[in-house]
């Protein structure tokens, strides 16, 4: 093993940096690497601190949620840019927010899902 | 928000560093890359780590005031497994001083940039409004030094001093800002969880 990640490229390459996570209930973490823990900010909205920081704030984050498929379809995982659309990267933490879109008879609305799954890839400090 | 492209990689940060920041600048990043080509990494350390340990199932979450707004909404730190089992093995990660002294160059929207450690970024951040960009300038000793075994408790600890604000536990307050409660005080129903306060967990904590 330690041979092998040598020869991994310290800029870009593979995840640095993943978990699983469980928001609906008390939440719970399914699986994670690099993530030391998950800071719960309310409904939709937490925020993972990585154990090894990233080297700056450009690193790149990929996601997914567990949709319900009986009601308004897919939903938005991403950072948390909050009113003024700044940026919620840190080089040690990550704000990220989960939202079912709005349709014909309701708003947007920050919700809790069973599964969110994050990748992060970058350059490590 | 966008950054120009001119922050990503390469040699950028040493625009803004002078004197001794520039020296351990330069000399992190030859140790930095060292380390990733010898395989002792901090990054390294923790993917061996998953060849030989397990989880440890977390028995506790950590609620605190938000800084800045005490009165508001709150927020729960819940530590993970793999990272409690990493500190309780041992020889992983860096102490936590190591940690809260990682340099970091933070530059504001407005042009304004410092080199603050870790543990007085989130203030900095919080004082000068949104950040354009920010980047690690020395983390060797997260590299050089591990910490030895730890307990559960002395394992939150570390997590609890990196992960929540210093805001909340470095300075005296009038009322408690934070409190370690079991995770089954974490209510499952989440359907006020925006109206949860931190009182609420310091009763359960009592009782």
């Amino acid at each position: 093993m330690a041979d092998l990640l040598k020869h991994i490229p310290v800029t870009g390459g593979n995840a640095k940096a993943w978990f699983s996570y469980d928001q609906s209930g008390a939440p719970a973490i399914d699986n994670s690497v690099n993530i030391s823990s998950i800071t719960d900010n309310g409904a939709g909205s937490s925020a993972p601190a990585f154990t090894n920081a990233f080297s700056d704030a450009l690193y790149i984050a990929i996601s997914t949620s567990r949709t319900n498929t009986g009601t308004r379809g897919g939903d938005l995982v991403g950072i948390n840019c909050g009113a003024s659309d700044d940026d919620n990267r840190t080089t040690s933490d990550i704000d990220i927010l989960v939202v079912s879109p709005a349709d014909a008879t309701s708003n947007a609305a920050e919700v809790d899902r069973s599964v969110i799954m994050f990748a992060f890839l970058g350059d490590l400090a | 928000m966008s950054h120009p492209n001119h922050f990503a990689g390469g040699r950028w940060p040493r625009r803004f560093l002078t004197g001794d920041d520039l020296a351990a600048y330069n000399d992190y990043i030859e140790l930095r890359s060292r380390a990733w080509r010898e395989g002792w990494h901090h990054w390294h350390r923790i993917a061996q780590a998953r060849d030989r340990l397990q989880p440890v199932e977390v028995q506790h979450a950590i609620p605190y005031a938000k800084p800045g707004d005490p009165d508001g909404g709150m927020s729960i730190c819940h530590p993970f497994g793999w990272c409690v089992a990493e500190l309780m093995a041992g020889g992983i990660h860096p102490p936590i001083d190591a940690i809260l002294g990682q340099r970091l160059l933070l530059i504001a929207k407005d042009g304004n940039y410092s080199v603050v450690n870790y543990v007085d970024a989130e203030e900095w951040r919080r004082r000068n409004g949104p950040i354009k960009h920010e980047v690690v300038v020395d983390n060797r000793r997260a590299h050089n030094e591990t910490a030895g075994p730890m307990t559960y408790e002395q394992a939150i600890e570390w997590i609890v001093l990196k992960d929540v604000p210093s805001a909340v536990w470095s300075r005296k307050h009038n009322r408690p800002q934070m409190a370690i409660v079991p995770r089954s005080a974490i209510p499952s129903d989440r359907s006020n969880r925006n109206a949860w306060r931190l009182a609420d967990f310091e009763m359960e904590q009592a009782a």
